[in-house]
């Protein structure tokens, strides 16, 4: 079976001063349980600065389980050149 | 993620070859919840979090996936009963009875086709196991599918395997989803594929085969189980035979074009036609004299099932019976006239899509006017976007299937000897 082969990036060992995305899909609730994780980060990560999906590519924050838009929606937000993306899918 | 999708999320993560271990599971649900909770789910499940997202360490080398081909073969000793339980302990059973998959068994199915065994045909979703035509046989033989179901078969998975009809989301969705397939041109009536009365119904042996296997790869291959991968909230018997069934071409009023020749085919192409839907609504119109009030059972029997603003992109599947057909073919109603008056007629108001999408749709609707909430739209963007086909038999019963979010139609040529020619998405 023939794929392609890539590295997965390695985990900061500190968000001190790291960007992090939050990537909300649209379903109910998960936007406010992220917004309750970024207030939590910049109480207590220094330096942290957060980047909220629906407020610069509001094109993301679709639900969607198509294999193809997740791409799509990935390559977006990569663009942002967060360190890290935190997620949450609801439901 | 929520607790009960945790599974889920491991056997897609995976699938895409990233590492299993890279989520946090919260209390399930998340949603419809008051906020208060959804703060202290937040508030616990932070620590974990933090950890994950500097703790976590890739493990390094590749995971090593078990040959897909040749089969691994069993010996089993007992009854046709005996091998069905034991089938089912293994969950290599959906539950009802399968026929067992002797090698003598497969190699006769594979006689169906001129594809080697060890042809790979794709990648089966969520869990992407690797699907042979070998590997079809073993599950058409299950289904108890002859020899020449297999290029019908293998022409429906093919096209269920194009990205663009979602068919991961369709087995791994809370929703009620389900697999539909479409026949067209000669290969209906040689092989007796059900087209007329009754045919998505029981008693059609080749429907009800091709709707078994189909389910039993994703069942055996596909990983597509319930409760941890298939998360469906209910499901429904479709998820045991998915809808196979042909189009009425016989009876598409005169001027009227069978749906294979819609997407482009010739009417002599034999062809497959797939879409992952919702369950059908139906439109049991039985009093209409004119296509004016026909159209209005239409428009008060649609269910839009709303989402995300995508569904204006998607095909809903409009199964006209033939009664239905003849009404508005009398009156000389053309396909496209019938598809514009859907589109003109069949509208919501522009406040029942979700909040977060109003915009786009009133974006995608300026051409009607100044719109406001209450203001009527259409479900798509084009009248085209309907797949008007000719299905059952006598009685005035038409079905409308919403498709499955994200779900776009596939299209393949069924190959029997000739090579493919060309196929549609």
């Amino acid at each position: 079976m023939s794929g392609e082969t890539f590295l997965f990036a390695p985990r900061p060992r500190s968000l001190e001063g790291k960007t992090v995305m939050l990537r909300w899909n649209g379903k109910h609730n998960a936007d406010h349980f992220l917004n309750r994780i970024a207030g939590l980060l910049t109480g207590r990560v220094k330096g942290v600065r957060i980047v909220r999906n629906w407020q610069v590519a509001l094109e993301t924050r679709e639900t969607s389980s198509s294999p193809k838009l997740s791409l799509e929606f990935a390559g977006k937000l990569a663009a942002y050149r967060p360190d890290i993306v935190i997620g949450a899918i609801g439901d | 993620m929520t607790s009960d999708f945790a599974r889920l999320g491991e056997v897609v993560a995976a699938a895409e070859h990233a590492p299993c271990v890279y989520q946090v599971a919260v209390q399930h649900p998340l949603g419809s919840i008051p906020l208060a909770d959804v703060i202290r789910k937040a508030d616990e499940a932070f620590e974990k979090i933090i950890d994950m997202a500097t703790g976590y360490q890739v493990s390094a080398g590749p995971v090593t996936a078990q040959a897909a081909y040749p089969t691994e073969q069993i010996e089993f000793t007992g009854t046709t009963v005996a091998l069905n339980r034991f089938f089912l302990d293994k969950g290599w059973s959906l539950g009802l009875p399968v026929i067992p998959p002797s090698p003598e068994a497969v190699q006769e199915v594979l006689m169906g086709t001129g594809r080697k065994p060890d042809d790979v045909v794709g990648q089966v979703p969520p869990r992407m196991g690797t699907l042979t035509v070998e590997l079809v046989a073993v599950n058409a033989v299950m289904a108890g599918c002859r020899p020449e179901f297999m290029p019908v078969l293998l022409a429906a998975l093919e096209a269920l395997l194009d990205p663009s009809v979602n068919w991961r989301g369709s087995l791994a969705t809370t929703a009620t989803s389900q697999t539909v397939v479409i026949v067209n041109g000669p290969i209906v009536k040689e092989l007796g594929i059900a087209s007329e009365q009754g045919a998505a119904g029981k008693g059609h042996h080749i429907n009800g085969a091709i709707g078994y296997a189909i389910n039993l790869i994703a069942f055996n291959v596909g990983g597509s189980r319930p409760p941890y991968v298939d998360k469906s909230t209910l499901g429904s018997p479709a998820d045991y035979v998915c809808w196979v069934f042909g189009e009425n071409e016989d009876k598409l009023p005169a001027g009227w074009e069978p749906l294979h020749v819609d997407r482009g085919f010739q009417k002599s192409d034999s062809v497959i036609t797939v879409l992952s839907s919702y369950p059908p609504v139906a439109n049991l119109d039985h009093w209409s004299t004119a296509p004016e009030e026909h159209l209005r059972w239409w428009s008060h029997m649609v269910s839009p099932m709303l989402g995300p603003t995508r569904g204006m992109e998607q095909n809903p599947i409009v199964a006209l019976a033939p009664e239905h057909a003849e009404l508005l073919g009398a009156s000389g109603w053309s396909k496209a006239d019938f598809a514009r008056a859907l589109w003109q007629n069949v509208r919501i108001p522009l406040g029942t899509w979700p909040a977060g999408g109003q915009e786009r749709v009133k974006a995608a609707f300026s051409s009607i006017g100044p719109l406001s909430p209450e203001s009527m739209v259409p479900l798509v963007l084009k009248p085209e976007q309907f797949l008007i086909v000719l299905a059952g038999g006598a009685g005035k019963q038409s079905h409308y299937f919403p498709p499955f979010f994200d779900s776009l139609p596939a299209s393949r040529l069924v190959t029997t000897q000739a090579g493919r020619r060309g196929d549609h998405s």
